[in-house]
């Protein structure tokens, strides 16, 4: 009996805790879930030395926010900057619209470069950092996750100049 | 009075008999599920309020409640012969065990595998066999869908791009499509984003006619690949035209993309689902499950 007792208790505990684990990781703002993804990756690059000259949106809704930034390395070259948080949906747009014969084209996906977009490990990425934000107090917010589409334009050559991994 | 008293003590030895057996099953089952949901309830009723957070299901497509309501009254249902056993004891315990990892994906695999197990373990049992299979489809669809639109997103609505301009075109010659995009005039185009995606609408509409079907112990027969296929063309030839009319126009597009556009598609899915499960139970050959 009191062996019952215990492990209705146990269970109980156990699982009104795994309930409150996840309630208190939930990130309820949409509004914030948009600015994280959109207005963070920019204020990262220009903490790291780039300066907005325009931004506009590329689709009717918010989803997909392209920032018109320079570095201070070069002033000669124009690069298109947007973050992508969930999926490559937004490539196409981003090719019809931005990329011109010439330009550069390609992915940053935490500091690293990528020519095409780098879906599996950004799946991967999300979910195992939906995991690790648990375990270690970080100061990105809980669900900033993003890829950046980059077309760069001009003689710059950011891509191969830049510590992209820095910024 | 004294057949009365006896009735009683009949139920709750049923009640106690039925909760010694199935507890198990339904704890660890419940545990995996509620913590895989918690998040995305949360989240809806905390941004939308109470009211309407849970008259909208809390996020959660009311096909996926039904589908869950009807896992679980067959569990309820399901006559268990034998006590749980050990090893059904320690692998309930250790996926409720994994569901404390704060990931819904973990949550979703491991209900899947849970209620795989299961529905193997009790095969003899129609009841319990149906319920854990609707169960562990439920638990396999949300992380396959997620894992579909993040990694195949680009060929999964390139199709549905390439059906949208290839109905446009028998209505205009400007009709043609790049990617995710359908061109329909010089200066309105349509991009095909992860919300408007057939895949989603097509899992859905399968998920209740598995429901509908399995709950009546008419799957089985490979006959039903086929109502399979032709449920899967009704919902990719009703979402291309949704999509036709927003590629279309913008009135057209501001209506299909509203809220009473997507009640209306919803409905459609809804009412092909179930009578496409109506067929199939009535030309089942025969009961297995």
């Amino acid at each position: 009996m009191l062996k019952n007792i215990l492990c209705t208790f146990l269970f109980f505990v156990a699982f009104f805790l795994s309930l409150f684990v996840k309630v208190i990781n939930t990130d309820i703002d949409q509004d914030s879930f948009l600015e994280d993804n959109t207005t963070l990756p920019i204020e990262y690059l220009l903490q790291g030395g780039f300066s907005k000259i325009n931004q506009h949106l590329l689709l009717n809704n918010e989803f997909m926010v392209t920032s018109l930034m320079r570095h201070r390395s070069c002033h000669q070259g124009k690069i298109y900057i947007t973050p992508l948080f969930r999926n490559s949906e937004g490539v196409t747009v981003l090719q019809e619209k931005i990329v011109t014969e010439g330009d550069d084209f390609y992915f940053l996906y935490q500091g690293k470069i990528y020519d095409s977009f780098p879906s599996l490990r950004f799946w991967a990425g999300m979910n195992i950092e939906k995991m690790g934000n648990i375990f270690d107090d970080k100061e990105t917010p809980l669900e900033a996750h993003y890829v950046l589409a980059v077309v760069e334009r001009g003689p710059c050559n950011l891509k191969n100049t830049l510590n992209w991994q820095e910024i | 009075m004294e057949v009365y008293i006896k009735e009683i003590n009949f139920h709750i030895f049923d009640i106690q008999r039925i909760l010694q057996h199935k507890i198990w099953y339904i704890s660890a089952c419940s545990f995996c599920l509620l913590n895989a949901l918690i998040s995305p309830i949360t989240k809806t009723i905390l941004t939308i309020g109470w009211v309407d957070g849970l008259t909208s299901g809390g996020g959660i497509s009311f096909i996926i409640w039904f589908a869950l309501f009807i896992g679980f009254s067959l569990i309820f249902k399901g006559v268990k012969g034998d006590e749980v056993t050990f090893n059904e004891k320690v692998v309930c315990l250790l996926f409720m065990f994994v569901c404390f990892l704060p990931s819904a994906l973990i949550c979703w695999c491991s209900l899947f595998f849970l209620c795989a197990y299961l529905s193997y373990k009790n095969r003899h049992s129609p009841e319990f066999k149906a319920g854990f299979l609707i169960l562990t489809v439920i638990a396999l669809r949300i992380p396959l869908i997620q894992f579909c639109m993040s990694v195949f997103s680009a060929p999964l609505l390139e199709i549905d791009a390439f059906f949208v301009a290839n109905f446009l075109s028998f209505f205009t010659d400007t009709a043609s499509f790049s990617g995710n995009i359908v061109y329909t005039k010089n200066d309105y185009s349509l991009a095909i984003m992860t919300g408007c995606s057939s895949f989603d609408n097509m899992s859905l509409a399968l998920l209740l006619w598995f429901t509908l079907v399995c709950s009546n112990h008419c799957l089985g027969d490979w006959n039903r690949i086929m109502h399979v296929a032709v449920l899967s063309v009704i919902i990719l030839f009703t979402n291309t035209i949704r999509l036709s009319l927003m590629a279309w126009d913008k009135s057209f597009y501001q209506f299909f993309h509203g809220d009473v556009g997507l009640m209306l598609i919803e409905l459609i899915l809804l009412g092909t689902a179930i009578l496409m499960a109506l067929y199939t139970n009535e030309n089942r050959r025969e009961a297995r499950c």
